[in-house]
């Protein structure tokens, strides 16, 4: 073996010193380290990552409306039916002990929680009820701006907004969901956001359906920042 | 004696497969997620042609299964609406289980009297389950769509397809020319005297 030959060899051996004492060293925690001299080990390491989408969960999924109150007369409200005229159903309540039943969560990056009802349908029947609003559009036509013939008002309210938010057709800001009074939607990295709500109606002055069962849905949207 | 036990553990398996019954459903989520990242076109659109957009992710982050519906929806702000039906959407094959994720395809198809600009809308996503008498809740998210047009034919060049096909030929002949000069390499012509 030559002069250069020995000078390979020792430089062999110290590149092979290197690597077994890189190989002990407790920085080495990747995921499959290579076995050292006869022995092996390996270590897991977790890693998170940012969430690239956003969601929106509404739980439950179904509810129905009880403590019916007005109306007047032999059609007046009973329990969980709603009466006629303008008879007022609710999930949850407001005031000192207040319940909030529909838990809204968000989850992903910061958004917007958006929210929108539909008309009132019957289980039978032809016809139903048409969304209206008090003020604005569509106009409620019924005495005191309350819902007309076939027209009822959705709302709803939540513990730390001290009103109620009507709900259209159209997708809105849906202010009940966050403390501020806004819709926004800013969750830490890797939580959720959750919203609890109420929901409010009043029904129509009358109408042309004679249905005792009626279907309305809710919609929350998650929206990117706009 | 035994009878007994056996009728209060009957008793108690019913009521708790009551309860299950009708705690079920009524606790039961429904959800939607959607991609974060807008869907965007990679490059411009023309008129009167058709491009394959990039997929559309969603999930199911509800407890139960669910029909879920996509569509295109205007939004307010910079760059023209997309007409819903320039859009066609890919369908999804039954109930998107609980948890689970899909990707939806997606395919942009412009008329040939399509305006040149900048097109926004959102697209969105609702998740449905099978109505009930009552309040019936649903669940939506929505990402943006965007897109580009420029003016001119389907697939217009600066250049006609002919050029690119004389370019790329003399740049492999110069490689070649170069590749033979390094490798040292040459050609020695002689005339043989025939005399």
């Amino acid at each position: 073996m030559g002069r250069s030959g020995l000078i390979i060899l020792v430089a062999v051996l110290v590149a092979l010193l290197g690597f077994a004492r890189h190989s002990d060293s407790p920085a080495s925690t990747s995921g499959q380290d290579p076995p050292a001299f006869g022995s092996s080990g390996s270590v897991t390491a977790h890693l998170k990552v940012v969430p690239t989408i956003r969601s929106v969960t509404v739980s439950p999924g179904s509810v129905d409306f009880h403590n019916c109150t007005q109306g007047a007369g032999d059609t007046a409200s009973a329990g969980d039916q709603m009466g006629y005229p303008n008879g007022i159903c609710v999930v949850g309540n407001t005031g000192s002990d207040g319940h909030f039943p529909v838990m809204v969560t968000y989850t992903g990056l910061a958004g917007n929680v958006w929210v929108s009802a539909s008309g009132a349908a019957p289980d039978s029947g032809s016809g139903g009820w048409s969304l209206c609003v008090p003020t604005g559009k569509p106009a409620c036509t019924g005495a005191r701006n309350q819902p007309g013939n076939n027209q009822f008002t959705i709302m709803t309210f939540a513990q730390d907004a001290a009103y109620y938010q009507m709900l259209t057709g159209d997708a809105k800001c849906d202010t009940e969901f966050a403390a501020s009074g806004e819709c926004t939607a800013a969750p830490d990295q890797f939580q959720s956001v959750t919203g609890h709500e109420g929901i409010r109606l009043i029904g129509p002055a009358a109408s042309d359906n004679n249905a005792t069962s009626w279907s309305v849905n809710i919609t929350w949207v998650a929206e990117y920042p706009h | 004696m035994h009878l007994r036990w056996l009728s209060a553990g009957l008793a108690i398996a019913v009521g708790l497969g009551a309860w299950l019954g009708f705690a079920g459903p009524a606790h039961a989520s429904i959800g939607v997620g959607v991609q974060a990242n807008p869907v965007s076109l990679t490059g411009t659109a023309h008129p009167g042609a058709s491009y394959a957009l990039p997929s559309l992710y969603i999930v199911n982050t509800g407890t139960q299964a669910e029909s879920m519906s996509v569509r295109v929806v205007q939004r307010t702000g910079a760059g023209r609406a997309i007409p819903g039906s320039w859009i066609r959407i890919g369908s999804l094959s039954g109930q998107l289980p609980p948890k689970q994720s899909a990707r939806i395809a997606l395919e942009l198809v412009t008329p040939g009297d399509a305006e040149p600009g900048n097109y926004v809308s959102d697209i969105l996503v609702t998740g449905s389950t099978a109505h009930v008498a009552g309040v019936n809740f649903g669940a939506a998210a929505a990402t943006k769509l965007e897109f580009t047009i420029t003016p001119g034919p389907p697939g217009a060049s600066w250049f006609p397809a002919w050029m690119w096909w004389a370019i790329g030929g003399l740049v492999v002949l110069a490689a070649a020319a170069f590749g033979w000069r390094r490798s040292g390499l040459r050609i020695r012509v002689e005339r043989k005297n025939m005399a």
